[in-house]
């Protein structure tokens, strides 16, 4: 739909009829019918007029807004969220139509309603001020070439188009032009919703980019089981763990359960819900595979029990000293035997954390006196580093648009991927090897294998940087978080979006699937993690009790707990399945109860900030930020730190 | 035009500087406009920078990243080790200072024959518990739960997006290490206020001058009853196992230093509970050390120990059930003393003295026992020791006595007779020695008790 040359109030109603007829909304169309007999002529006239005048915006707005105040408790949550589009295109089109002052004034006027939830897109929006600015900037441009979209109940849909009729002469017009041009609202069967916390927008509601496939994309079937494994290999591994427990069997002091039993219960056949084998091609499995995967169930055996039920996580801190804040990224290898660093002076430093410091093989590359080594071929700063689950190989990415892949054995790099535009924030190996993902400023997230040095498969679909990527369990498909406020769940073979995760008001920093791969969280900047049902793209529930920035986020084998870590200097634990309530006066209330330190916060009698009850614990060090928080297969929590 | 940041005037000046004079208004509004919104895109990309390197500081070489993205030449010769610092001059009355960075002039040959700068310290990690199942251990390595909910309440006075004090602390550093003579301070600093330090050199002075009674006895007073004085306990408490450890040859000292021990255990505004470890050593050093004073004929340090028992008494008291190891090590250290019959009877008399303070059940479990081999010591003694020797070994005679007093049955003095064997008795469970002793002073409550 053209921007310049609306539709005509005629054309207006006649799409209105056709969707309610089509809807099967029948009184409303009567009603509507009723309505626009009385008053269809002279509005053409009118809305000229009126629209020539820049104080026109300003004067709608105030009249919608006056109207959504006074309107029933009921209906005024879902009818407050229709203001945001109409004041940011009322914005935009003053700009664009070269009322500067006039903007500036509308702006000033009206974006503390919207501090609350879109504080960061209002912020970008402000320093527009000529109209090629509009046409250039990358948020206005979201919200021009997108539609927003609305979920409304019908007789809040009604209410509002009995509203806009009624002043249609009055600046009505305006804002039905608005909303016919860059408004979608979908009318959903049943009460009003009423938004429990303000602090939180709707899930269907806002840009996502998605306005035609979305409803499609929400009902795509997901496989989020497990990967079955090789049969041929899984028949090895039964052999092995039998005979393993055949040597203990007589040892009267082993009392953990058969492994083979632990083996078949972790990997039972789930057909329906678990992609084939085919469908992500594989190399053939090697003897290494084998061992690691018995290692996998003799730790998988041993595992602390974590949860409300069993104890808390121990953590286990690392801090790193004299850094100068030149380090951007801290990785641990999957067996916890190494940490990988990344530097804003283009180079990775490989720490062995084994006991005996020797572990690191000698080489030819750069070695410290401490042991550690450091990975030179980045030509920008390294922001982030990920182990390949047989530790033999590592993958950096770096602001030179580069990832490059570097072998732990020999401490030299081995390949470059290129094939990003901008700078790469983050990468992720699959959980198998051989796949791994990148994720980019150039508003992509390419999904490559360690022997092409061309990606195979472009994710698009975000409309900013792309921030952090991690693989599903099952490496079937890819999460995303993104700049954009939103995360998206790519299948890995079709390589297109099937899941939008929409609901974070600030950009997403952090995200994590269960290893049951059916939950996912994810983390914004202003602390909130969000906890989202994979297979029906429905939130859980919202964590609060962060103040800034969260790096990392890690879930405990059973997926029973999540671990965060970030900018505010603490490592917190959530229990997983345990309800918010959101009332936010009995949740710190309870809050307080679980953990003795937020009884000092919800002094605050900030509803904002006040912390949730499912906060487990809140570890706080000695004002060092948390750069990584990652479980080991056995449960125990490691963390990195930078003083 | 006055919504937007930048004004013509700056705008013009800025063109006549690179040789366009007479700009009109409008091209310098439409310019200023554009210029904010420039920076604003610069500042926004640049974030994205930092918030990647995981600082909450925006440096320089951000903008540099942000602008190199943007398809500009970055600007040059901007340091990121050093934070930039902007310089105020007043242009004129009624008029907005004007800022700039200060660039100041290096001789050239000054930079080529500077020796070098100081290597940076290497990084390096270290490993600890932050959490065992859920708790923090009470480590150095974590903060102390008062740390946070301070560090807490700073941040929400900077609206809660960041603890200040870190990154103050981690821009400090970042500064001082570009900088010649590295200086790597402490991690944890104690700063204690002028005032502080002057009193409590005032304190310690007074303490240790044996000659002036009066101010020695001002000390303690004000030791025992003054508030504020939790910032110097940990220092007076270090004071004061250094002291006794240097003056064991002096009586007065010492026993000043006991007194001094008591006005803080005393004092209702201190919580020693931290640290009775630290103290204990000394008041048992001047229980049960070989020697104390530097006259071995001087008898005073009896009343020294005596001093030191009824401290002790106080602390196991006090903390016996939170330091619940106490009570049974300080025994154990004394039952130690006293059946070591290397040590000297001074020894035996601060150790006969501290298990009297462990009560009751100590004595009769432990002591009464034992009476009867330690009468083969003294036996020895008095047959065959000097003067000297024979007044030690009847101090501790004594000492023994006034320790079994403390298993007098009080409840029933009338009811029950004495059994007609019971010196016999008594003899057997304690000696013949202390049997004599007892039978002389005909105490029948302590004889019924003994006897139970």
């Amino acid at each position: 739909m053209s921007a310049t040359n609306g539709p005509q109030p005629q054309d207006l109603n006649r799409i209105v009829l056709d969707y309610l007829a089509k809807k099967g909304y029948s009184r409303t169309e009567a009603m509507l019918r009723l309505e626009a007999s009385g008053s269809g002529v002279s509005v053409e006239e009118k809305l000229k007029s009126i629209e020539e005048t820049p104080d026109a915006y300003t004067h709608t707005y105030t009249i919608l807004r006056d109207w959504v105040d006074s309107s029933l408790e009921l209906y005024k949550a879902e009818l407050h969220r229709i203001l945001f589009p109409i004041f940011v295109h009322s914005y935009l089109n003053l700009l664009s139509q070269d009322h500067y002052e006039a903007a500036k004034q509308f702006y000033e006027l009206f974006k503390d309603d919207h501090t609350d939830l879109h504080d960061f897109d209002v912020k970008n929006l402000k320093s527009l001020s000529l109209p090629s600015h509009v046409a250039e900037d990358r948020t206005a441009q979201q919200y021009r070439q997108n539609k927003y979209q609305l979920h409304f109940s019908r007789i809040t849909f009604d209410l509002l188009l009995h509203f806009l009729f009624e002043n249609v002469s009055n600046g009505g017009s305006i804002i039905i032009k608005l909303i016919n041009q860059h408004i979608d609202i979908h009318i959903v069967p049943g009460r009003p919703t009423v938004l429990e916390n303000a602090k939180v927008i709707n899930e269907q509601e806002g840009i996502t980019g998605q306005s035609f496939e979305r409803g499609d994309a929400q009902l795509q079937p997901v496989k989020l089981q497990q990967m079955p494994m090789d049969k041929e290999m899984e028949k090895i591994v039964e052999m092995d763990l039998e005979e393993e427990d055949m040597m203990h069997q007589n040892d009267p002091n082993n009392q953990s359960p058969k492994l083979l039993k632990e083996f078949r219960k972790l990997h039972e056949p789930n057909a329906e819900d678990a992609p084939s084998r085919d469908y992500i091609p594989l190399p053939p499995h090697k003897g290494v595979d084998i061992l690691s995967e018995v290692e996998a169930v003799k730790d998988w055996s041993k595992r602390l029990h974590l949860g409300p039920r069993a104890s808390l996580p121990s953590v286990c801190m690392y801090t790193f000293h004299h850094t100068n804040n030149n380090m951007n990224c801290a990785e641990f290898s999957p067996d916890s035997t190494m940490i990988a660093c990344g530097f804003q002076e283009s180079y990775i430093r490989l720490w062995s954390i084994k006991a005996d410091k020797k572990s690191l093989p000698k080489s030819t590359s750069v070695e410290d006196s401490d042991g550690s080594v450091r990975l030179l071929s980045h030509s920008g700063p390294v922001y982030g580093t990920t182990f390949s689950p047989d530790n033999k190989y590592l993958l950096s990415c770096s602001e030179d648009a580069s990832a490059r892949l570097w072998s732990v054995d020999t401490k030299t790099a081995l390949v470059a991927y290129k094939g990003h535009t901008g700078p790469v924030w983050d990468v992720a190996f699959g959980p198998f090897g051989h796949y791994f993902a990148t994720a980019s400023h150039d508003q992509t997230a390419q999904l490559w294998s360690c022997d092409h040095i061309y990606p195979l498969r472009v994710f698009a679909g975000h409309l900013s940087d792309v921030d952090c990527v991690t693989f599903h369990p099952n490496s079937a498909y890819v999460l995303t978080g993104s700049s954009d406020k939103t995360c998206r769940l790519w299948d890995v073979h079709r390589g297109h979006s099937v899941r939008v995760f929409n609901g974070h008001t600030q950009p997403v920093t952090a995200v994590a699937i269960a290893p049951d791969g059916h939950t996912m969280a994810s983390a914004d900047s202003e602390g909130l993690i969000h906890l989202w049902d994979i297979g029906t793209g429905r939130r859980i529930k919202t964590m609060r009790g962060h103040r800034g920035n969260i790096y990392s986020l890690s879930f405990s084998r059973e997926s029973t707990v999540l671990v965060s870590g970030g900018s505010d200097c603490t490592v917190r634990a959530w229990d997983v399945f345990k309800t918010n309530y959101n009332n936010p006066v009995s949740s710190s209330l309870t809050g307080s109860v679980v953990t003795p330190f937020s009884a000092k916060t919800s002094t605050f009698n900030e509803v904002n900030w006040s912390t949730s009850p499912d906060q487990m614990v809140a570890l706080y060090t000695k004002q060092t930020p948390i750069f990584n928080v990652s479980f080991t297969r056995r449960n125990l929590c490691l963390a990195i730190s930078v003083s | 035009m006055s919504l937007t940041v930048w004004n013509i005037e700056s705008i013009k000046d800025v063109a006549e500087m690179l040789g366009i004079g007479n700009l009109a208004d409008e091209p310098a509004a439409a310019i200023a406009m554009d210029l904010e919104y420039r920076i604003h895109q610069v500042v926004q990309e640049a974030t994205k920078f930092m918030v990647h390197s995981k600082r909450t500081v925006l440096t320089s070489a951000d903008i540099s990243s942000a602008l190199r993205t943007l398809n500009v030449e970055p600007l040059y010769g901007f340091n990121n080790s050093r934070p930039l610092e902007f310089h105020e001059a007043a242009v004129g009355a009624g008029q907005n200072s004007l800022y700039y960075l200060d660039d100041e002039e290096v001789d050239f040959e000054k930079i080529i024959n500077a020796p070098l700068p100081k290597v940076p310290r290497n990084i390096s990690y270290s490993a600890h518990w932050l959490a065992i199942e859920g708790v923090q251990p009470a480590i150095p390595q974590n903060p102390t739960p008062s740390d946070h909910t301070v560090g807490e309440w700073a941040s929400k006075g900077t609206s809660g997006v960041m603890p200040g004090a870190s990154t103050a602390a981690k821009e400090a550093r970042n500064g001082v290490t570009s900088m010649d003579n590295v200086e790597i301070k402490p991690l944890v600093r104690h700063v204690l206020s002028k005032e502080l330090q002057l009193y409590f050199e005032r304190i310690t002075s007074a303490l240790l001058d044996e000659t002036n009674v009066e101010l020695r006895d001002a000390a303690l007073s004000s030791l025992r009853d003054d508030p504020g004085l939790h910032q110097l306990l940990p220092y007076f408490i270090m004071f004061l196992s250094d002291s006794v450890t240097r003056n064991l040859g002096n009586l007065v000292v010492l026993t000043t230093l006991m007194h001094m021990a008591w006005a803080l255990l005393d004092n209702p505004n201190l919580f020693v509970e931290p640290y009775v470890q630290q103290l204990m050593p000394s008041i048992l050093t001047c229980l049960v050390a070989k020697r104390l004073g530097s006259d071995p004929n001087n008898h005073e340090h009896y009343a020294l120990r005596d001093l030191a028992a009824f401290l002790l008494g106080i602390v196991c008291d006090r903390f016996g059930n939170v330091y619940y190891t106490l009570k049974p090590r300080v025994t154990r250290t004394a039952l130690k003393a006293f059946l070591d019959n290397t040590k000297p009877y001074s020894t035996h008399y601060g150790a006969i003295k501290g298990l009297k303070t462990m009560g009751k059940e100590a004595i009769r479990v432990l002591v009464v026992p034992n009476i009867k081999v330690y009468e083969v010591l003294v036996r020895k003694t008095l047959e065959k020791g000097n003067e000297e020797e024979i007044y030690e070994a009847n101090k501790c005679m004594d000492a023994l006595y006034d320790a079994l007093l403390l298993l007098r049955d009080d409840q029933l003095p009338n009811q029950r007779t004495l059994p007609p064997n019971a010196s016999g008795l008594l003899e057997k469970n304690v000696g013949s020695l202390m049997a004599e002793k007892i039978m002389k002073e005909n105490d029948t409550s302590l004889l019924l008790g003994l006897l139970e």
